[in-house]
């Protein structure tokens, strides 16, 4: 019968006990709440307007274009000064490299060719876009009294007229004589290892030490050419003991009477030894050939007449054929043996 | 957190539900539509846990010690917070876990802030005093006479106290239902049960609390 009771209990009842018993909003919280989340939901719809769809594309576009522009000026102010600085290593380098080239003796034959290869070490500097900058460099040490910043700026600006200028005195360098004369002043520029451009004759101003080498190569290449010459000469003559070689050795640019005398004389010498003619010579107070006389000489040290006719003979005949102009002595062999 | 709210309601319900059996709604789906702004989604979910909301309220201020005077202020505070921030809800836990958290926090806030301000009451009178929280109960209507009035409060407190004594599974299960309002689905990951348990302890709590009200003669006799 309770459960019947209860199960038939209205819930409306039941409701009605609950609520008295338990507190509830004295005011309306859903109607409070919700007008103040539709005006904060206004506002923000209305901060979103401003980030639609086609504002967004338009800041992206825009955006990016002023991103680009930025970019491009940032380059161009700032990196592209560092490549040009680049460009000038790389170029300074390519001349080092070239110079040395010369200096190890792989210089072009001509100086078209040497002005063909500078110009070929100029062009690597041009493939990062700064072509001939290591000419303005070099011009640019003559502008001492600029700053810095004005420094670059005439860089850029006097560069082609410094290329031009710079090449017309390579191109020139075969007439000139004096290098300085090229108005290629040394470089005063930091950071630039500039070596100066060599010249067919001589290479330039800081290259002096390699240009001193190569002259001193030269002078040892040349002249002791001709010493050694005269030296195997006169080992020849002393060594051997054929007189005829030796006279035809060393008669060769004499002539006249003298010529043929004193050459006979020298001849004659060979035929004692050298001891014996400096104690002889030092016995009577002579000191050069002249001071004595054939016959003394062949009676002195007892050269026989055939010795002396072998010898005369064999001179008169080279003489003849080297120096037909040349005045032949003849001797009285009996006056020469007489005493 | 959750046992707070779990003790919370072991120890004093406080709101009654408008509708005894409020209308189930998709929670996860009304929470990602306020997510996204839609403004009549967080409608909906305030209609389903204002009652939740304004109750926990009123737990947070009776702990204290305080008038639920405050408690419409701090429900109100509370949702328009959950809306603001609705977008940081993640999901991890519950919705209404969630929710009592935010309400829990603003309810503190206001405790603090009053702390630092003490108001003292011009009609704050000795009999305050002696009767602190049987008497927060508010009277479903002020126009009602003084007699009137004290019968209600005994019907109020053998209510309660019929509450009070269901078996402590059926006391929550009736207690977020029936008073707090909120729906099977969200009653079941708070009391971590199946949405049937839920309803099989909520048919059998209502059942011992009309058992014991008809006993205290608290139902009309045409309805026995």
């Amino acid at each position: 019968m309770m459960d019947h009771n209860l199960q038939n209990a209205s819930d409306a009842e039941y409701k009605r006990l609950i609520a008295e018993a338990y507190p509830s909003p004295k005011k309306d919280i859903h109607a409070a709440v919700m007008a103040q989340v539709t005006a904060e939901a206004a506002q923000s719809r209305k901060k979103a307007k401003i980030l639609t769809p086609a504002f967004r594309n338009r800041f992206v576009k825009y955006g990016s274009i002023a991103a680009c522009f930025v970019l491009l000026v940032t380059l161009g102010f700032r990196v592209l000064p560092m490549m040009t600085k680049d460009a000038v290593m790389e170029t300074e380098n390519a001349m080092f490299t070239a110079d040395m080239a010369y200096t190890d003796g792989a210089a072009p034959e001509s100086p078209m060719e040497e002005t063909s290869a500078e110009t070929q070490a100029a062009a690597g500097g041009t493939k990062n876009g700064a072509p001939f900058l290591y000419k303005a460099v070099l011009t640019d040490s003559t502008t001492t009294d600029a700053t810095p910043e004005e420094a670059e700026d005439e860089i850029i600006i006097e560069e082609p007229a410094a290329a031009a200028a710079y090449s017309a005195a390579i191109e020139a360098e075969e007439v000139m004589d004096d290098v300085d004369s090229a108005e290629v002043p040394e470089p005063e520029a930091p950071m630039v290892m500039m070596a100066p451009a060599p010249t067919a004759e001589e290479p330039v101003a800081e290259d002096a030490i390699v240009e001193e080498a190569v002259v001193e190569e030269a002078v040892a290449e040349e002249a002791p050419a001709e010493d050694l010459i005269e030296e195997e000469v006169v080992e020849e003559c002393v060594v051997e003991e054929a007189v005829e070689e030796c006279v035809v050795e060393e008669a060769a640019p004499q002539s006249g009477t003298t010529s043929f005398e004193s050459e006979l004389k020298l001849a004659l010498t060979r035929e004692i030894d050298a001891e014996t003619y400096t104690v002889w010579m030092t016995g009577h107070g002579y000191t050069s050939p002249e001071n004595w006389s054939i016959a003394e000489f062949v009676q002195n040290f007892g050269i026989s007449r055939e010795r002396f006719t072998e010898l005369y003979d064999a001179l008169t005949a080279f003489f003849e054929q080297t120096s037909p102009d040349a005045e032949i002595i003849s001797y009285n062999l009996d006056e020469l043996y007489r005493q | 957190m959750f046992t707070l709210l779990i003790d919370m309601l072991s120890v004093e319900p406080q709101a009654p539900p408008e509708e005894l059996h409020a209308p189930d709604k998709n929670v996860d789906a009304l929470v990602k539509r306020a997510k996204s702004g839609d403004t009549d989604a967080f409608s909906e979910i305030v209609t389903c846990y204002e009652r939740f909301v304004y109750n926990t309220a009123c737990r947070v201020l009776t702990a204290s010690g305080l008038s639920v005077a405050d408690a419409d202020d701090i429900a109100q505070d509370s949702l328009i917070k959950a809306w603001r921030s609705i977008s940081t809800f993640r999901g991890e836990c519950s919705f209404s876990t969630w929710l009592f958290r935010v309400t829990v926090n603003t309810a503190r806030d206001v405790i603090r802030t009053n702390a630092r301000r003490p108001v003292v009451s011009l009609t704050r009178s000795e009999d305050d005093d002696e009767e602190p929280e049987i008497w927060d109960v508010p009277v479903t209507s002020g126009d009602e006479i003084p007699e009137e009035a004290a019968e209600r409060r005994e019907t109020i407190e053998a209510v309660r106290r019929a509450v009070e004594s269901l078996p402590d599974d059926q006391r929550q299960a009736i207690v977020l239902r029936d008073i707090h309002g909120l729906p099977y689905d969200e009653i079941s990951r708070i009391l971590g049960a199946e949405v049937g348990t839920i309803k099989s302890r909520i048919n059998r709590g209502r059942t011992n609390l009309k058992k014991i009200l008809k006993n205290g003669n608290f139902f009309p006799s045409h309805d026995v």
